[in-house]
């Protein structure tokens, strides 16, 4: 019986891993590749990657599918709106970040060697799973601050939203599904809002070049 | 009253303006809905009013989903006036102005939609008894706050909305990192809801590792920072409140701002318990006292009067802020009377911007200068803002920095009170300036003529002088009584 669970936990640990490691290096793809329309391709999968993993999770118990549903359908929604938006709003040009790709790769991975591994023990069970939420978390911000597209800056913030997500999956049936259902619903309203902007400010300026938007200031 | 009415009647105070929202969507035209508006506005106020204040008058209740004491009291009453008075004046606003954000023909019904959205919201955050719920409602509000802050769709509303989107929401992940941090910690086999309740969070806390517990508090007060706009992560706050319709940046500064504060005061007093004292108070003492240090210097430089009002907001949430980190009785009666006060005196001067603008279009960008005889009842309204905002006695904002400084000392935080004084009087040298030369100056050569506004369209801004007038003059008188009063004995014993 104790061989058993050990076993699982051990192929639980290795999944952790993998899905950690998987997920910090797509979001270190977005933070480099240029094109709106990868970058997108790049969070849809680690989102995919992240519900399907809780999916997986639930083990087919019913009353833990609704997270994992909702968590699937966010996903593909999400994709969706950002996918339209970008379809509607073609860019003649890929909008150029402030800050060259090479440089945005050593900011991400200075960040990354520096701020997860200062974190206390967090009460996971699993170290890398809690370094690898606190990452994401670093790449979003840096993704939303360090990118000038505004379909980019959105992406950053579902890359953080992934670290809580992954940080969740880690303890199994941890987060209460009305939270999950929560954040997903407050994360889709987000979308909708910001693909709102991005059209206005499309619209407004014929770009969606956040670098546009620099005329306030003291 | 029983928790059998209690409950109903705050479901209500919520329910209410989302009601309103909706019947306002079936209003046939622009004219209908600004009648209708008014309707609404009367009416969702009352119930708002009578739930606060039945809040404020039956003790402390936390049943379900809802927490109703003295600080939720408090709350529902401020968020619904100022709401009650942006709504009765967004009519005003809306007649000067094409917003492009919405399609023109569903305008005005779009703006009403979530302004009283937004509403709701505001009204929630302080009655809802779980955290993660609470910031998940708080989310919410950046939804509808942002299209509203973007409403005329000109390009500077569509940089502040869009920052506001951008930074707020990363400072939201940032915190639902530390919600699962609780969870995970405190009960890896999962765990309800009700872990995060206010009541339980204590013991959720208790049962966490020490280290785990400070980051995870570190992570959700960091979040909250983000939203209420607390110095070094202000950087949206000028920006939206100068940006947004008049009627919005009053509800931003006058509501929103303190309501997510009140998250924070919450969470400060469940963790106490369990990560210390020291550990739970020092960031807010923190960030209180940087974001006054932050508003200074900005505060001594002529600006348009709408952002000179956003730096005062960071000025005045730094106040309010070591006051609760303070936590004596003396200081907490100096931060609901400070709350009050700020909230009704901003409001004024938000509202006093749309007769502003109608005279002087350039004061958008540029210092108001000779408002006094262009038009004298925006002066008016400009001067109540100045004066109480400034502290200058007997404005309410004189008494409670006065408590909040006083506590302080009387409880051993003599360097963070002495601190805060000499901010305060930098503060109020600069804005003295800033005020002379924004109200009574002449018109500088590269302005625009200044044109004479009609008395007519000065009605709208008359009536809410008065009433605040009267109101913060009231309140003074309550300064007296505050200390000593059964509200700051509850808020002493802790509202978590």
């Amino acid at each position: 019986m104790h061989d058993r669970a050990g076993v699982v936990d051990r192929r639980r640990h290795h999944l952790s891993t993998l899905i950690a490691t998987a997920s910090v290096g797509l979001a270190l793809l977005v933070v480099v590749v240029r094109r709106r329309s990868v970058a997108l391709t790049l969070v849809t999968a680690q989102s995919l990657m992240l519900a399907g993993v809780a999916v997986w999770r639930t083990g087919g118990h019913l009353e833990l599918m609704t997270g994992a549903g909702a968590l699937l359908l966010r996903t593909v929604a999400i994709a969706t709106i950002l996918g339209i938006g970008i379809a509607r709003t073609r860019e003649t040009r890929p909008v150029r970040a402030g800050i060259e790709p090479m440089v945005r790769v050593v900011i991400a991975l200075a960040a990354l060697l520096a701020i997860p591994p200062l974190m206390p023990a967090l009460g996971f069970g699993d170290q890398y799973a809690q370094r690898g939420a606190v990452a994401l978390v670093v790449l979003g911000i840096i993704i939303a601050l360090t990118r000038r597209a505004t379909i980019v800056q959105i992406l950053g913030i579902i890359v953080a939203e992934n670290g809580a997500t992954l940080a969740a999956l880690s303890a199994s049936d941890a987060v209460p599904g009305v939270i999950e259902l929560g954040v997903i619903l407050d994360l889709l309203l987000i979308a909708v809002v910001a693909i709102a902007f991005h059209t206005r400010i499309f619209g407004q300026f014929g770009s969606g070049d956040s670098a546009q938007l620099q005329d306030l200031h003291d | 009253m029983t928790d059998q009415l209690m409950i109903p009647l705050t479901t209500a105070s919520i329910a209410m303006p989302i009601v309103a929202a909706l019947v306002l969507q079936a209003a046939r035209s622009e004219r209908a809905a600004h009648r209708l508006n008014r309707v609404c506005a009367v009416a969702t106020s009352l119930v708002g009013l009578g739930a606060g204040l039945a809040m404020l008058t039956s003790g402390s209740h936390a049943t379900g989903w809802v927490i109703t004491d003295t600080a939720s009291g408090i709350y529902v009453v401020v968020v619904t006036v100022v709401a009650l008075m942006s709504a009765l004046l967004s009519p005003a606003y809306l007649s000067g102005v094409q917003g492009q954000f919405f399609s023109a023909r569903r305008s005005v019904h779009s703006y009403y939609l979530m302004l009283y959205g937004f509403w709701a919201a505001l009204v929630a955050i302080p009655v809802i008894a779980n955290l993660g719920v609470g910031l998940i409602v708080v989310e919410a509000t950046t939804a509808a706050s942002s299209v509203l802050i973007a409403f005329s769709g000109k390009p500077r509303a569509l940089e502040a909305g869009w920052k506001y989107l951008i930074l707020t929401t990363l400072g939201v992940s940032i915190a639902f990192l530390g919600i699962v941090i609780m969870f995970v910690a405190s009960a890896p086999n999962g765990g309800g809801i009700s872990q995060l309740d206010w009541s339980a969070l204590p013991a959720t806390l208790a049962r966490i590792p020490h280290d785990a517990a400070v980051a995870a508090y570190a992570l959700v007060m960091l979040g909250l920072a983000t939203k209420i706009g607390w110095a070094p992560v202000h950087n949206w706050l000028p920006d939206a409140h100068s940006e947004a319709p008049a009627p919005i940046s009053a509800m931003l500064s006058s509501a929103l701002l303190p309501v997510v504060m009140l998250l924070a005061w919450r969470l400060r007093d469940a963790a106490s318990a369990a990560i210390g004292t020291t550990a739970a108070t020092t960031p807010l003492a923190a960030f209180g006292i940087f974001s006054v240090a932050v508003a200074v210097p900005f505060l001594w430089q002529p600006m348009a009067w709408k952002r000179l009002l956003a730096y005062h907001s960071l000025e005045h949430m730094g106040i309010i802020t070591v006051g609760i980190a303070i936590a004596s009785p003396l200081a907490l009666a100096g931060v609901v009377l400070h709350f009050a006060g700020h909230a009704l005196a901003k409001a004024l001067g938000f509202y006093a911007a749309i007769p502003l603008y109608q005279v002087q279009p350039d004061a958008t960008r540029h210092s108001a200068r000779d408002v006094a005889a262009s038009s004298p009842a925006t002066f008016a309204a400009m001067a109540v803002t100045a004066f109480t905002l400034a502290g200058l006695p007997p404005s309410p904002l004189f008494f409670s920095e006065l408590f909040i400084i006083l506590g302080g000392i009387e409880s051993g935080h003599v360097l963070l009170a002495s601190a805060l004084a000499v901010l305060i009087a930098l503060a109020f040298i600069g804005l003295l300036h800033a005020l002379l030369e924004a109200l009574q100056g002449s018109p500088s050569p590269d302005h625009q003529p200044t044109a004479t506004i009609r008395t007519g369209r000065t009605a709208p801004i008359l009536i809410p002088t008065v009433v605040t007038a009267i109101a913060l003059a009231a309140l003074t008188a309550c300064a007296w009584l505050l200390p000593a009063s059964g509200i700051v004995r509850q808020l002493a014993q802790g509202i978590s």
